[in-house]
């Protein structure tokens, strides 16, 4: 039993000093600056019809672009999250799938001073419950730090869109308006989640 | 030669064809649409890294120099904050356990003490969160953080309660900006 428990000390020992020499999670003493910005703050857009397949670049010669601000090559990624309540402006809901916007390209790699730029599709499902309702999407463009690098920054730019009242007929039979339905109902029902990070 | 000339033709044909579906899928803009840019530029930059030097098993480290966060655009913004787990550790917003930490971040002009960190305020997720008063909050808050200001952030780690990782870890903090 006793040299069961000193095998058991000398191993947590052993761990210990291991933990001790195996934690520097940084030791760097050079600040690193980065830095990221966007003309894409917030857009709002009104009218959109059920059923259509908008591109923002076509909509108002607006696509999303990100400038490196920092000293070094950054990779960028992009996607679509769907939005905190305290992120919510205007009355707007959160948008139910975030599969509704998908993006022309959704990494960047960015020289210090460069811009990268993506265009944004928004794909309105064609179901009747969308009539008139306002919706909120965020794009998320962030850093992807390398290796030694320990704080990224990103942006979040606001999509915020109304869908025309205008009453269309659905597609009868569209496996896919039967399912975007189904996420606008259940959207209804449960808090909103985040869209899985790609990361 | 003809067969070339066909092929050619054909494959004018077979673009022009693609070109006019791929128009035809996006909607254009009809007059009923109006759109509004109300921000016209979002930008921050940070400073790092963060500097944790060696730190042992269930133990908890405050950095000593912040990260600068800085409004470099033209609209007042608010920040949320977020990490990247490293392999091998999870990330819990509670006192850590085996194969577990916690990493924390605090808004504040100077070094907080350890005790100024609490879970439920300042315990970091990998999903953004937004700051508000209370969150991520000391003596400084990042909502609606005005154009060219600065704001410190502070981290404090807890390290793992015991960990079978030996190599160095990265933890990568993320600030992000949305107009306020």
């Amino acid at each position: 039993m006793n040299r069961r428990m000193r095998a058991s000390n000398c191993f947590l020992t052993l761990v210990s000093t291991i933990v001790i020499f195996a934690f520097p999670i940084c030791v760097a003493t050079n600040l690193i600056a980065g830095g990221l910005s966007t003309n894409l703050g917030e857009v709002v857009i009104t009218g959109l019809e059920r059923g259509q397949k908008y591109s923002l670049k076509n909509l108002a010669n607006i696509p999303l672009s990100v400038v490196n601000r920092g000293e070094d090559t950054v990779a960028v990624r992009i996607c679509a999250l769907i939005p905190d309540s305290v992120e919510l402006r205007q009355g707007a809901e959160p948008i139910p799938s975030a599969d509704w916007v998908c993006l022309e390209r959704d990494s960047l790699v960015l020289a210090p001073g460069k811009m990268g730029v993506s265009d944004v599709f928004l794909d309105i499902p064609n179901y009747n419950g969308l009539a008139g309702r306002k919706f909120q999407v965020m794009l998320w463009s962030r850093t992807i730090p390398g290796p030694g690098v320990l704080i990224a920054c990103g942006l979040k730019s606001r999509i915020i869109f109304s869908i025309a009242d205008a009453a269309s007929v659905d597609t009868a039979g569209n496996s896919k308006n039967k399912k975007d339905e189904a996420m606008v109902d259940a959207g209804n029902r449960k808090s909103p989640k985040k869209s899985v990070d790609p990361r | 030669m003809f067969t070339i000339r066909r092929s050619v033709a054909l494959l004018g044909l077979s673009l022009m064809l693609i070109l006019t579906i791929t128009h035809a899928a996006l909607a254009a803009n009809p007059g009923n649409i109006s759109v509004t840019v109300t921000i016209q530029n979002l930008s921050v930059s940070t400073t790092g890294p963060i500097d944790f030097g060696v730190v042992t098993a269930g133990s908890a480290t405050i950095s000593t120099v912040s990260s600068t966060v800085t409004n470099t655009g033209n609209v007042a913004e608010t920040y949320s904050i977020n990490l990247t787990n490293p392999g091998g550790w999870s990330a819990v917003q509670a006192a850590p356990g085996n194969e577990e930490y916690c990493l924390s971040a605090m808004l504040n002009g100077t070094q907080p003490a350890s005790g100024g960190f609490v879970y439920a305020d300042h315990a970091l997720s990998t999903t953004p969160t937004s700051c508000s008063a209370t969150k991520f909050a000391g003596n400084e808050t990042g909502v609606s953080v005005p154009t060219s200001a600065e704001r410190h952030v502070w981290f404090k780690f807890e390290a793992p309660s015991a960990t079978t990782v030996t190599a160095q870890q990265t933890i990568v903090a993320t600030v992000t900006a949305s107009a306020a």
